[in-house]
Parts: C-alpha cells; sequence; structure tokens
C-alpha cells in the first residue's frame, strides 16, 4: 500500500509559539511596566485585582509584551519606518529622538525591488519545481532558520535628517521619549504616514498590531488613550495627505479639525455580516448600509472619506441607483456648497451616501468650508477635489461607461455590492473572450512551486467574471484576525502570506470575504503529507502573491493569449477602458 | 435554478490542472487529498492515521476533509474510512503530450523508411522527369552525385559546397562545347562585342538593373547558367523542358522587356540590314520596267508570282533565273548587244624592243605593228605566277610603267622586263602545250584544290589549233627560242612583219561559249547563265585575293566590270568585308536554324496570311537609292528598296494574349560560335 | 470604428506590406538565376520556428518573454504568412512527389486545424455565459455524477411517498441510459436547439399518465435533468476547445520533422549549403 511512505513529523505551529523577538526578556518586560502608558494600564489592573500583590494579575499584560513585542536600538539617520510602508507595528519611543519627514523620493529611502531567488533560481523553476502539489522545505520552519534570516536584513539610513526637515512644507515636531507613534497606521492597517528617521541613537518599544489590539481590549483607558492622541496628532499629518488641504496654513488646519465631526459607520469586521449577502435583495442590501448623508437632505456640510467605502446612490425608480463609491480621500458635497454660497435659492444634496463595511468619515460644516477652506483654494482646485472623487459616468460616452453603468448587467452595482471595490489586483475574466485554457493556472502554478494560487471559477456579472483570487485589498479584512502577523503587507501594499510563521488557523481564509484565501495540507519533498506529533496533518493558508520575487508579474495576466484576464482596481477607469476596447 | 458549484474557500479547492497525474476518483467527485504520486500511483489508504493519546485512539483527520469524525478510529487503532482505491488517469495536458511525442515518433519512422533503398527512388523523387528523360534515364545518381545513391552521405553532401547535379549529365548528351555554362554558350569576348552590338543597334544602355541577389551579368557571368536555370526537371511527365518565363532573360538583359508590344525596343531596318545578295531593284522594276508594254505579258502579278515560302525550311525563296528573270534579260549574258562579243583574256603588248636591245637585253622575236596594246588584266594574274615579277607587274597595273616606252627606265627594272617577256613566251607554251603545269600554276595561284567543274573549265582553257596558229603567226620562233633559252644562248631580238588579213574574225559569226582571235587578242564568248569559265575565273581571282596576290584584285575588278561580256556582276554582287571578298552567286536566305539572335520562319506566318497580303509586312521604298548601294563592294553602305519593318507590325499578332510574346517566341538562348563569328565581322564592318 | 477592429486592419495591412515586400524578393531572386525555392523555403522554416515558439514560450510563462497576448496575435499573422510563402514555393502547383505529398498534406492539415482553432476561440466562448453554468471543464463529470445522485434521490422519493410506477419507469427507461455520460455532442457544438425539443416532448408526454403530486416531483427532474442537458452543452464546446489542439499540435510538430527531412533531401541532391 503507497501509504507506508515515511511520513515527516514537526510539532504543530501555534500562536506565540514564536515570539516576536527571541531576545525579549521578563526582565526587561518589568522594565517596561516602570513606563508610561504600561504603568497606568498596570495602575488600572491592580486596582481592578482583588489582591494587589497577586502577579497572576498582571499576566495578561506582561504576556502581551513578552510575546507581542520587542526592543529596537536605532543609530542616528537611521530609518525607523518609510511613508507609504505598510507596517504592521506602533513604536513606542523609550529614549532618543526621532524626525518625522513627508514625500521623500524612494531612491534615498532605498527601496530597491529585491528578488529574494537568484536569477539562475528564478530561470530553473520549470525543472526545478516539485512535480507533486505543496511540497515544502520543512527546515524552514525551524527557529534557527527564522533566526538568520532576521539577521540577512540589515538597517537603511538617511543622512542629515535635520537639513531636509529644515526644507519641508510643515517643519515636523520631533518625536520625544515617551510617545507613542505610527500607531495608527498599523491599527487602521493603512500606510506609513510619514517617513520617520533617527534624529540621535534611539532605543524603541516595537509593537505589533495584534499586540496592540489585544492592549486595547485589554484596557478601555488605554483605547481611548490612543483615539484622543490620533484626534489630536495623526488626523493633521492625515488630512495632509489629501489634496484639498495641503494648501491650508496649520492654524486653519487646528481650526478645521477642532470644528470637523468625527464619525464611523459600519464594524470593523464587517465581513461576518456580509458572508450572509445572498440571503437578502439588493435593496435589502442598500437598506442595511448606515446612511452618511441622504439624498435631499440640506448640504450643511461636505463629508471626507478618511478610511474604508460608502457608496454613491440616487432614487432611480422605486429603489437607488449606484453611481459611484468614494475611498479613502474621496470628497462630496463641495459643489452643491459652493453653489448654495453664492446663490439665494439653496440647493440640497444631490446623491446619497452609504458606508460600505466600516467607515470614518470627516463632516467638515458649511460656515467652516467657507472660511477655513474657499478663501486658501481657487475654484477649479475645488471643483477638481470633488470630480477626482465623484466620476460623472452617468454622462460619459465610453465603454467602460456603458459597462459600469449603463447597461442592465450594471457593473458597478455588482462591484459595489460584491465589495469587489476593496480590490486593487482584482481578477477579472472577459468570459466572452476566455476560452478555458487554462495557461493563466499553469503559469501561476509555474511560478508557485508547482502550485496554483487561484482557482479560475468565480462570481459572474454578464460577461465578467471574477475569479476567486485575492484582489489585494486596499482594506485587507484577512489581517484582522491572524494571530501571528504571517499574513502581511509588503512595501508595496500586496498582501502576502508568510509561509513560514502561518500555524494555519485559517482564520484569514474565514474572513475573506471573496473566499479567496485556501487551506492546503503541505507534502514533505517525498511527497507526503506533512502532521504534526497527533498525527493531523499540518495545513497552511495560501493565496494569490502576485508573483512576488518573479521576473515578471502578475504571470496570469501576462500568459493570457486572448488579453481575457486582467487585475484591475475598478477605479482606474482608464485602464479597464483600454482592456475593454482592445 | 441553484448553482452547482461552490466557491467558497472550504468547498472548493485548487484545481490543478498542471498535474501530469489525476485522481481516477474525480470523475465521482471522490477524489481524495492526497492524490496520486509523481509516477500515478494511487495512494488511497486510510483517510486519517490515528493517534494513540496515552490509552485510547483519537481521530486526526483534517479540518480540510472535515475534521474529526464523530464515531473515532476503530478499536486497534485504525481508521474507519478507508479511501476508495482508483487508478489515476493522465490529465488532459499529458495526453496530448504522450501524442505529440507519437506523431514525431511516426514521422521520424517514415522518413527512415523513406532513405531505404526499396522506396528511396519512388518516394522522394520530387516528380518524374520529363517524356524524353523519364525514358532514357532511371537512377537519381544518373544525374546526380553518384553518393547521393546512398543516404549516409546525404548529411555530407547537404554541407559540401557543390552543384550535385552535375552539369555533364546534361552535356553529356546535349553537346553544347566547351562554354556551355557561359550565357548564350558563348567566350567573354564574343559576349563584349554583343554587348556593344545591343548599345549601337538597340540603343540599349546597358546598365546593370539594381538586383539585390546578382553579380553584375554578362560577361562576368561566365560558367555561372546552370542548364536548370531555365530547364527546370522533375516537374511531371509533360512538363515541356523548352518553356522559358521571360524574367530569366531579364536578368543580364537590363531592359525590361517582359511586355513586347510597349516594352521590346523598335527594330532597326529590321529584315534589311544589308543590300541584298542579287542585286534586284524593286522600286525600278515595279514602278518602271514592269508597266512598259513591251514586258506586260512577263510582269509578274504579285510578289508570289517570283517569292514563295520552302515548305520544309520555312524560308521564302525566289524564282530562279531561268524562269524569271530571263523572261527579259535572255541576251544579256551573250553579249548580244555588246560590238565585241567577248572578254578580252590574252593580249601581246606593245613593247620598246630598241631600248631593249641597246641594253643588249634579249628577248627573241616579238611581232611588229602593235599599237600601244597593255597588258590585259588575266596575263598580269597569270605571270604573277612568278614571284620575283610582282612589283613590276604591280607597276603596270597602276600603269606607272610603259612596255612601249622603256627609254630612261633603269637598267634593272629593264633587266626585269626582259625576264617578264620571257616568261610571258613560256606561259604561252604551255598553254599552247595544254601540259598539265598549266592546271598545277592555276592552283597555285588559287592556292586551293579547283572543283572538279573549275578544273574542266581551266582545263580546256584555250582550244589548242587556235592557240598554235596564232603563236605562229605572232612569234613564229616560239619553240626555238624557248630551246636556246633553256641552252643558256641568246636569241637576237627581232621586229617580225604580221599579216594582218589572217588575223581579223568577224564578232557576229561567233558562237556563245566559243573563242576567237582578234588581232594581237584571244577573247571568250560566254555561253550564257551560269558560264563556268567566267565563273571559275572569278572564283580564281578571288581564291587568290584572299591568298594575297595583289594583282588579282586587278582580273576580279576587270570581269566583275558591267561591261564585261556576260554581265555576271551586274546582279551578283561582290561584298568585301574587311579584307573578306565572297561573290553572292545565290540569294540570301538562311533556314531559321542558321539565324542568329532572331528566329523568324515565313512559313506559319504564310498560313495565316493571304498570297497578296505580303505588303503586310514588306512595303517599296521608291524614294530609295537601291543602285547607290552596289557602287563598292561594302554591303552595309546601303538603301533597301522596302521600309523596315516596324515592331507595332509583329504586335499585332504577337501579344500574350494572342500568339504569345515571349522572348524565345524569336530569339534563342544558344549560339553557335561559327555563326556569330561571321555575324560579328559585319557587326564591326557597320 | 472601434479601437479593437482598428488594430486588426493595421495588423492586417502590415501582413500585406511583408507579403508585398517578400514577392519582390522572390522575383529579384528568381531573375538573379538564383532557384527562388530556396529562398521561400529557409522563409518559410524561420516562419515554422517562430509558430513553434509560440508553445514553447507557454512552458517558460515566468520568463520576461513578452506577454502571451502579443505572441498569440503573431502567431495568427505569422501563420498567415506562412501560407503566402507556401504558394510562392510550391509555385501554385500541386506537388508531384510522392514525398512532397505527404509534406503537403501535413501543411495544410496544419494550416486548417490552425484556422478552425482561430474560428472557435473566438466563436465559442460566448456560448459559455449564454447557456448553463459556467463551469471547470475538469470538474464537470462531478457534476454530471452529483446531478445523477440528485434525481435518483427524487425518483427513490418518489417510490417511497407516492409508490409511482409512471416515474420509475421513465427514468429506467429514458433518463438512466443518459444520466451518467455526456450526450449530443455534436448537436451541440453547432448550437442547436434540438435535444431541448425533443426532451420537451419527451417530458410531455410522461406527464399525461402522472398524477399532480408525480407531476410535480418529475417537474423537479425535469429541471435537474435540463441542468444536466446545459452542462452537456458546455462540455461538448469546452471539449472542442481542448480537442481541436491535439490535433494541430501533433501535426505542427510532425510537420517541421518532415521539413527537416525535406530540407536534408534538397541540399544533398542539389548542392551543399
Amino acid at each position: 500500500m503507497p501509504d507506508d511512505h515515511k511520513t515527516t513529523i514537526i510539532t504543530r505551529p501555534k500562536k506565540w509559539d514564536r515570539a516576536f523577538s527571541e531576545d525579549m526578556t521578563l526582565q526587561q518586560v518589568d522594565a517596561l511596566l516602570t513606563l508610561e502608558p504600561f504603568q497606568s494600564i498596570a495602575k488600572e489592573k491592580l486596582a481592578k485585582a482583588k489582591d494587589a500583590n497577586d502577579p497572576a494579575a498582571l499576566k495578561g499584560l506582561k504576556d502581551i509584551l513578552l510575546h507581542e513585542t520587542r526592543i529596537n536600538d536605532y543609530k542616528a539617520d537611521e530609518i525607523i519606518v518609510r511613508q507609504g510602508d505598510y507596517g504592521g507595528s506602533a513604536f513606542l519611543m523609550l529614549s532618543g529622538k526621532a524626525l518625522p519627514l513627508y514625500d521623500i523620493e524612494d531612491a534615498r529611502l532605498g527601496r530597491a525591488k529585491r528578488s529574494q531567488r537568484s536569477l539562475l533560481e528564478l530561470f530553473k523553476q520549470r525543472w526545478s519545481n516539485p512535480g507533486l502539489p505543496e511540497v515544502r522545505d520543512v527546515s524552514r520552519y525551524s527557529r534557527d532558520y527564522q533566526q538568520n534570516l532576521r539577521q540577512a536584513r540589515g538597517p537603511v539610513v538617511l543622512k542629515d535628517a535635520a537639513k531636509i526637515a529644515g526644507q519641508q512644507k510643515i517643519t515636523p515636531q520631533a518625536i520625544e521619549t515617551g510617545t507613542l507613534f505610527e500607531e495608527a497606521s498599523a491599527i487602521r492597517r493603512s500606510a506609513r504616514s510619514a517617513t520617520i528617521v533617527a534624529e540621535t541613537d534611539c532605543r524603541l518599544l516595537e509593537i505589533k498590531w495584534q499586540g496592540l489590539r489585544d492592549l486595547m481590549n485589554y484596557s478601555k483607558p488605554f483605547r481611548q488613550q490612543l483615539e484622543e492622541q490620533y484626534r489630536e496628532r495623526s488626523l493633521k499629518q492625515h488630512l495632509r495627505t489629501f489634496s484639498l488641504f495641503q494648501k491650508i496654513p496649520d492654524e486653519h488646519i487646528n481650526a478645521i479639525i477642532a470644528a470637523a465631526v468625527f464619525e464611523s459607520f459600519g464594524k470593523s469586521d464587517w465581513n461576518t455580516s456580509f458572508k450572509n449577502l445572498d440571503a437578502k435583495t439588493a435593496a435589502e442590501r442598500i437598506r442595511d448600509e448606515p446612511l452618511i448623508i441622504e439624498e435631499g437632505e440640506y448640504a450643511n456640510g461636505l463629508i471626507l472619506i478618511r478610511s474604508g467605502f460608502a457608496r454613491v446612490s440616487r432614487k432611480y425608480h422605486k429603489q437607488q441607483q449606484t453611481l459611484d463609491y468614494m475611498r479613502a480621500g474621496d470628497v462630496i458635497g463641495i459643489n452643491v456648497l459652493m453653489h448654495n454660497l453664492s446663490n439665494p435659492n439653496k440647493r440640497n444634496y444631490e446623491y446619497s451616501l452609504r458606508a460600505l463595511g466600516y467607515t470614518d468619515v470627516l463632516r467638515i460644516p458649511a460656515p467652516v468650508f467657507e472660511k477655513h477652506i474657499v478663501p486658501f483654494c481657487d475654484a477649479q482646485a475645488l471643483q477638481a477635489a470633488e470630480l477626482a472623487s465623484v466620476v460623472n459616468l452617468q454622462n460619459q460616452q465610453s465603454v467602460v461607461a456603458d459597462e459600469l453603468l449603463n447597461r442592465e448587467s450594471a457593473l458597478l452595482e455588482f462591484f459595489v455590492e460584491r465589495r469587489f471595490i476593496n480590490g486593487t489586483k482584482t481578477m477579472m475574466i472577459n468570459t466572452d473572450r476566455c476560452t478555458n485554457c487554462d495557461d493563466c493556472v499553469r503559469a501561476c502554478a509555474m511560478a508557485h512551486e508547482n502550485n496554483p494560487r487561484f482557482i479560475r471559477h468565480g462570481l459572474r456579472n454578464d460577461k465578467f467574471m471574477i475569479a476567486n483570487a485575492c484582489m489585494h485589498c486596499s482594506d485587507p479584512l484577512c489581517m484582522i484576525g491572524c494571530p501571528t502577523g504571517a499574513i502581511h503587507r509588503n512595501p508595496t501594499g500586496q498582501v502576502i502570506i508568510n509561509d513560514d510563521t502561518c500555524i494555519g488557523c485559517a482564520t484569514c481564509a474565514n474572513s475573506c470575504p471573496y473566499n479567496n484565501i485556501r487551506m492546503v495540507m503541505i507534502r514533505d519533498r517525498k511527497g507526503s503529507i506533512v502532521l504534526d506529533e497527533q498525527n493531523s496533518p499540518i495545513v497552511k493558508a495560501t493565496k494569490c502573491d502576485l508573483c512576488e520575487g518573479q521576473m515578471v508579474a502578475p504571470a496570469c495576466e501576462r500568459s493570457c493569449p486572448h488579453d481575457a484576464l486582467r487585475r484591475v482596481d475598478i477605479h482606474d477607469i482608464t485602464n479597464l477602458q483600454e482592456w475593454l476596447e482592445a | 435554478m441553484r448553482d452547482l458549484q461552490s466557491f467558497d474557500f472550504d468547498k472548493s479547492q485548487y484545481e490543478r490542472v498542471n498535474q501530469k497525474w489525476i485522481c481516477g476518483n474525480q470523475s465521482t467527485g471522490q477524489d481524495c487529498a492526497k492524490g496520486p504520486d509523481a509516477r500515478g500511483q494511487c495512494r488511497a489508504g486510510a483517510e486519517c492515521k490515528p493517534y494513540k493519546n496515552g490509552d485510547r485512539w483519537e481521530c486526526a483527520r483534517s479540518i480540510l476533509q472535515g475534521g474529526k469524525c464523530e464515531h473515532g478510529p476503530q478499536g486497534d487503532g485504525g481508521c474507519y474510512h478507508r479511501i476508495p482505491p482508483c487508478k489515476p488517469i493522465r490529465s488532459l495536458r499529458a495526453r496530448r503530450g504522450l501524442m505529440v511525442a507519437g506523431v514525431g515518433f511516426v514521422c521520424l519512422a517514415l522518413a527512415a523508411l523513406f532513405s531505404a533503398a526499396p522506396l528511396r527512388d519512388l518516394v522522394i523523387n520530387p516528380g518524374s522527369l520529363s517524356a524524353k528523360h523519364s525514358a532514357k534515364v532511371q537512377q537519381c545518381d544518373s544525374c546526380h552525385d553518384k553518393k547521393t545513391a546512398n543516404p549516409v552521405h546525404w548529411l555530407g553532401l547537404a554541407f559540401a559546397d557543390t552543384n550535385q547535379t552535375k552539369p555533364s549529365a546534361c552535356v553529356n548528351c546535349h553537346k553544347i562545347g566547351a562554354t556551355a555554362m557561359n550565357p548564350h554558350n558563348l567566350d567573354g569576348e564574343q559576349l563584349k562585342t554583343i554587348k556593344t552590338r545591343l548599345q549601337v543597334s538597340l540603343k540599349d544602355n546597358a546598365v546593370q538593373r539594381f538586383n539585390l541577389f546578382s553579380d553584375a551579368p554578362d560577361s562576368n557571368a561566365s560558367g555561372k547558367v546552370q542548364c536548370d536555370t531555365c530547364h527546370k526537371e522533375h516537374r511531371g511527365k509533360h512538363t515541356d523542358l523548352k518553356r522559358v518565363e521571360n524574367f530569366r532573360c531579364m536578368d543580364c538583359h537590363v531592359s525590361r522587356h517582359v511586355d513586347f508590344k510597349d516594352e521590346h525596343p523598335e527594330f532597326v531596318d529590321f529584315a534589311y540590314s544589308r543590300r541584298t545578295h542579287l542585286r534586284f531593284d524593286h522600286g525600278k522594276h515595279f514602278e518602271k520596267y514592269f508597266k512598259e508594254e513591251k514586258v506586260a505579258e512577263h510582269a509578274p502579278e504579285s510578289c508570289a508570282s517570283c517569292h514563295s515560302p520552302d515548305n520544309e525550311s520555312g524560308v521564302m525563296v525566289s524564282r530562279s533565273f531561268k524562269d524569271g528573270c530571263m523572261r527579259c534579260h535572255k541576251n544579256d549574258t551573250t553579249a548580244e548587244s555588246f560590238t565585241e562579243k567577248g572578254v578580252v583574256f590574252f593580249r601581246l603588248p606593245s613593247l620598246d624592243l630598241d631600248t631593249l636591245s641597246a641594253n643588249n637585253i634579249s628577248i627573241g622575236q616579238w611581232p611588229d605593228g602593235l599599237e600601244d596594246e597593255e597588258l590585259t588584266p588575266m596575263m598580269l594574274f597569270l605571270l604573277s605566277s612568278n614571284e620575283e615579277l610582282r612589283p613590276l607587274l604591280e607597276q603596270l597595273a597602276a600603269r606607272e610603267l610603259n612596255l612601249a616606252e622603256l627609254d630612261g627606265v633603269p637598267p634593272e627594272t629593264l633587266q626585269l622586263v626582259g625576264k617578264l617577256i620571257n616568261h610571258l613566251k613560256d606561259l604561252l607554251l604551255i598553254m599552247a602545250n595544254q601540259s598539265s603545269q598549266w592546271l598545277s600554276l592555276v592552283e597555285t595561284l588559287a592556292n586551293q584544290r579547283l572543283d572538279e567543274v573549275s578544273r574542266a573549265a581551266v582545263e580546256n582553257f584555250l582550244p589548242a589549233q587556235q592557240m598554235n596558229r596564232a603563236f605562229a603567226i605572232w612569234i613564229p620562233n616560239l619553240s626555238i627560242e624557248k630551246l636556246l633559252r633553256n641552252r643558256g644562248k641568246q636569241a637576237d631580238n627581232k621586229l617580225v612583219p604580221v599579216d594582218h588579213e589572217l588575223l581579223q574574225t568577224d564578232a557576229n559569226t561567233v558562237r556563245p561559249g566559243r573563242w576567237y582571235v582578234q588581232g594581237y587578242a584571244l577573247l571568250y564568248r560566254p555561253k550564257g547563265h551560269e558560264d563556268e569559265m567566267l565563273r571559275t575565273w572569278l572564283e580564281v581571282s578571288r581564291a587568290a585575293i584572299m591568298n594575297k596576290n595583289t594583282v588579282a584584285m586587278e582580273l576580279l575588278n576587270n570581269l566583275a566590270h558591267e561591261d564585261t561580256p556576260g554581265q555576271c556582276m551586274r546582279c551578283h554582287s561582290v561584298d568585301n568585308v574587311d579584307g573578306v571578298v565572297s561573290l553572292n552567286w545565290k540569294a540570301r536566305n538562311l533556314p531559321p536554324e542558321k539565324r542568329l539572335f532572331t528566329v523568324f520562319s515565313h512559313a506559319p506566318h504564310m498560313k495565316v496570311l493571304k498570297a497578296d497580303q505580303c505588303n503586310t509586312c514588306h512595303n517599296l521604298n521608291s524614294k530609295a537609292d537601291y543602285a547607290g548601294g552596289y557602287k563598292d563592294m561594302n554591303p552595309f553602305v546601303y538603301q533597301s528598296n522596302f521600309l523596315a519593318i516596324q515592331k507595332q507590325t509583329c504586335a499585332q499578332c504577337h501579344s500574350a494574349s494572342k500568339v504569345g510574346d515571349t522572348c524565345v517566341t524569336c530569339h534563342k538562348y544558344h549560339l553557335t560560335k561559327t555563326l556569330i563569328n561571321g555575324d560579328l565581322k559585319k557587326v564591326a564592318a557597320r | 470604428m472601434s479601437i479593437r477592429i482598428k488594430n486588426r486592419l493595421l495588423r492586417f495591412s502590415a501582413l500585406l506590406i511583408i507579403a508585398l515586400i517578400y514577392y519582390w524578393l522572390h522575383q529579384q531572386y528568381a531573375m538573379a538565376r538564383l532557384e527562388p525555392a530556396f529562398l521561400s523555403g529557409w522563409l518559410m522554416l524561420g516562419i515554422l520556428l517562430l509558430l513553434i515558439l509560440f508553445n514553447l514560450r507557454k512552458k517558460f510563462s515566468y520568463l520576461p518573454l513578452g506577454n502571451a497576448h502579443t505572441w498569440a496575435q503573431l502567431h495568427y499573422y505569422a501563420g498567415m504568412l506562412l501560407v503566402l510563402v507556401f504558394l510562392l514555393h510550391i509555385g501554385m502547383r500541386y506537388p508531384t512527389g510522392v514525398f512532397e505529398n505527404l509534406l503537403f498534406y501535413f501543411f495544410v492539415l496544419a494550416i486548417l486545424t490552425g484556422l478552425y482553432g482561430i474560428y472557435i476561440s473566438r466563436a465559442f466562448p460566448r456560448r459559455f455565459s449564454s447557456r448553463g453554468e459556467y463551469l471547470i471543464f475538469e470538474r464537470m463529470p462531478a457534476f454530471r455524477q452529483a446531478l445523477r445522485e440528485k434525481i435518483e434521490g427524487l425518483v427513490s422519493q418518489s417510490i417511497e411517498q407516492l409508490h409511482s410506477t409512471a416515474i420509475t419507469e421513465f427514468y429506467s427507461k429514458r433518463l438512466l441510459p443518459v444520466l451518467s455520460k455526456p450526450q449530443n455532442f455534436w448537436l451541440h457544438l453547432f448550437n442547436s436547439g434540438a435535444p431541448y425539443a425533443r426532451w420537451d416532448t419527451q417530458f410531455a408526454a410522461v406527464y399525461r399518465y402522472m398524477d399532480e403530486k408525480e407531476i410535480e416531483i418529475t417537474q423537479q427532474i425535469k429541471q435537474l435533468f435540463y441542468q444536466k442537458l446545459d452542462l452537456d452543452y458546455q462540455y461538448a464546446n469546452q471539449a472542442m476547445l481542448k480537442y481541436w489542439l491535439f490535433l494541430h499540435i501533433p501535426i505542427s510538430y510532425g510537420l517541421v520533422i518532415l521539413v527537416l527531412y525535406h530540407l536534408l533531401l534538397t541540399y544533398s541532391f542539389s548542392g551543399g549549403l
């Protein structure tokens, strides 16, 4: 019986199996407890605890610190985080000084796309790929292997940061000891808002976003403190990143922030509710989406999407017709307000705006807009700001407009409804061209050690199929639950699973609303399935990585002989247009 | 309608179309998680491998297979869920791969089979040979390289830079000569001349047309024109190897003549490229003579009365003298209209005997009463058989010296004159005695053996008794003097009185073809058309001229003169093309295969034209000065009776759509050297 | 005019120009007292290899060799050029030799299958979205099996609950024989509605002898069964899109081998390379 292959057995990987850093010690943890914010957290906890000297009282906190944090030393001029990177962690300045800088050109940030594999290795793939599915080099899972990997990465340096700081539009204020920073991007899984460079030698505590999340759940005050801090510090930077606020002087920005209303709609883990979408009718689905502004209500301010998505719709017959959707940075309402400023007969909102999943918005009241924004922007700029968001497709004469809105198929409705708007590299297949030759699948497998990383099936709307391939969402829900941070974003924003640290808990697969992550049983080189001590097969989460580290990417798109497959961002109309016409 | 498939991550696994083997149970949807191994073996076994926890067994099934089973493992730690074993099958791709390999193999096998002896000649033959060849040739290697018979050598041959179709293969049977592979089978010299000719006559400024692949052609292309350039074999039994597409010629012939009507250059004096061999002035005859009523009954109705195509050679032949010209020109050939009916062949010259005697040069007797007569061209010619006398004869021919006034002439010349007279007397004796020396003397002069007719003509050159009689009257001691000269004695110079009555003949009584004496001369009356005597001596003089005899031309001119009785050369022109003298006894009508570049045959044309339609091509040119063309012996200074034929005329029928206008319709590629040489001389003479 | 059409015209005119240029070269070659078959021959070999490269490129999808769509286009147009050169090569004459006939037929087959391929890969995909569920080819048998089981379930249910003989008979006589295998391959290929029409009547016929309950179940069966018909339709068309390559590719590779043999013969019998 072929079953008598000698099976490989390894210990099943578990959460905190492998701490963030191997050299984090309990002594260090205790030392940390004497510092803010942990001191106050500890106090608060101990206060709650029946017995103040019970060591168990702080176990949770200590565990988090032990496993989810590590202490990093940076020499002066070393880069701590790069603007635009997707970092999974926040930082606490233990000692030293750092400077936040903006818009440094990539070259100086030492951003060079490097492939992990040598050209020769890449070329050999055809022959060197294993013949069987999901074969792994099990030795990679061993501790010391990981160790070596970490050593391999060296620091990157940015000289005379201070001088650069001088030239910046807004002079950055230095990050002092004791400040917690880059927590916003960590929590929101969004891009780093600034490049932070060590001004002096400094020591930092790096906290993984999982750890941060745990801490927030662990203590209410800490959560509040964070949110407050966000409002006063990172929000300004955040606003700066939007074109509308670039030219406005500091004091006005502050005024705006003071007056602006912050609102969040929906739940951050909306995917759970999204799963039973099919049960509802289109109308119900829309009705369930939290309303941000309603068509016809008095236009009392302009809305800026800070994160998440919102559906722009308008009454059509008895229901709503989706005209567009908004992403972080998009603004709506400017036109109406401008009109109302000059004309006696006031106008109301022309669209309804609904939160898709979890949406942060900033509502800037009309007077504030008039007082603090209008003076500093010329009409065109404002117009542009609005147009940039709401693409007026309905009066456009183009193939893409036709596909998206005007035809009965109403592709846009489909995209919004199914939340494919989230994708930046959605695999779209034109079934009128696809001959099912599976060249894409084969090419994909070729680039992933003989394993396809998507399935050529999926939801269809008229002639467009959205295949089950990772869309590399701008808001990657899959990352929420990951206990180990194995699923992360690389500097270019692609969502990658680190096979070495994946424990196969299937959380990501479950939380992906699009069913684009697949769990697989892994094999050893001999091809027999790898088991744990309990003889239960080891599984790993797998998905499209956009051929990271390959010479050409993505293989699927490039290998389609009929130009039937594209990785698209529905927001990138011009790109879509080109494809539909070609 | 409910969907068959689910996209849920835990319900639909990756479709591994890239695998070579797929589980045999896939068709039933029962494919197992393990799947076949690399060699296509089924690995089905239990779904899990239960784990012994302390003393009880626990199910270890993966969440992907539905997690732990409710009832757990068997008591002995075995698993209840056996996977139904299958016979793994190859994926579509794998099967296609096999098919490719299969077909590839079959093709290789075929190639091998075809190379094998029994099939080879039949199978790899790209097509049977043309009818004639296939009758003679069986094996590939009778034309191709011997090695080709054995496939082992093929690769070698393929890379050896040789021409495997041996040119000799063709030339063995088709004898074209050493220069077979040269353009037109000619050597570089001739090619150059042709090129010049083209430039001169066709105004064809032979500039090499741009061609990516070929070097400058013509003279450089020596040995480069393989037979198979034009003659393509292996095109089936019924292919006509002689069919040659126009563009084959276009490589060297730079002006494109693909279309005859528009691209072929205009003709230059086509068909009348020289004066006619026989001098017949169509203009005069049709415009003037035939209109006179005295010849009315003889006048021809149409061209056909005199010209008709010869059916095998296809050339036009003209009526003979007898059935044509003679109707009016009967008497012209017998000097009927002349007062003196004969050609003066022989005459004693008057001689300044006193001077000779004064310088005591002995010549013996000489008749008295000669009124300054001169030596006839015939005599000058015959005397030239003595090399020593040549210079003197030339002087005489040029009238620089007169035998009748010799005083003041340098003594050595007088010595020569003496010799001349004595030689003359010897000559008389030879002639009179009809001795064999006579014939040899003539043949040495002609520098060739004469044909029988001419020999006969020469041998009975003179009727003996008439001659003896004449000589006896002129110089009674002729033979005695000879004896004395032989003995080295000198006969004293003496003028002999002669009775003139004896030497008178009435020319009118002399019948054609007869000799007669008139004073100190002997004359011959031509007997009519085709008179051997005159013809022979014309030919002899021609031959002598060719033999560098300087006085022979004098004789030829004399005999060929219009007013010489017989008037042969009034119609039969004499050509002198840079030293080559030819007597045109016949009208020039070459059979097609004797023509040079342009092949024309009247016969097929006459089939489509009626007898009175010659003027489709031939039209009289009344203005032409035809006679002017015969003032001298150069045949290329002339004016034709007819207007040159225009290309347009031919093009009426010769077009691709009608009777064809390919180059080879009228031109031939293969030229023989002899022909070209002759022709090129004439070219040079232009 | 849509950009798609515009591009197509552009490519075609490019093809035409190249063809004309080649024709000119061909003439030049012939006029230079050379055998143009050699020129066209080598060109054909070159094109042939280019066409084969398309297949090889797929095997190295991960190398930066330009994207497959461009290659496909190149493949189509080079193929058409090949046809033109081929006609010149054989001088518009039907080949006379035995081997040359074989070569000729291989070539013609390769071209014809190729053209058919172009046609169906343009025409068939639309069918997949038009009728039935869009499925992965390899999974169809499993789904057919599933449908069969569902139907059998309904049948046995009908027996248990209604003791229906009509359904059992209809199932065993009519449905069972056709359930396990794909049917009407060619009809589906030619997009015929006949199978549906036929079964409409079949079902209509059996209703006569059933009571409401039976009809109810039979209608469910019909629905499932028509799903199977659609499945067969999808199967037939997808299958053809895969099987034509089973002719085109092997023949093409065979052709290359024969061509090389032809090359060897040509040169060994008519002067070296």
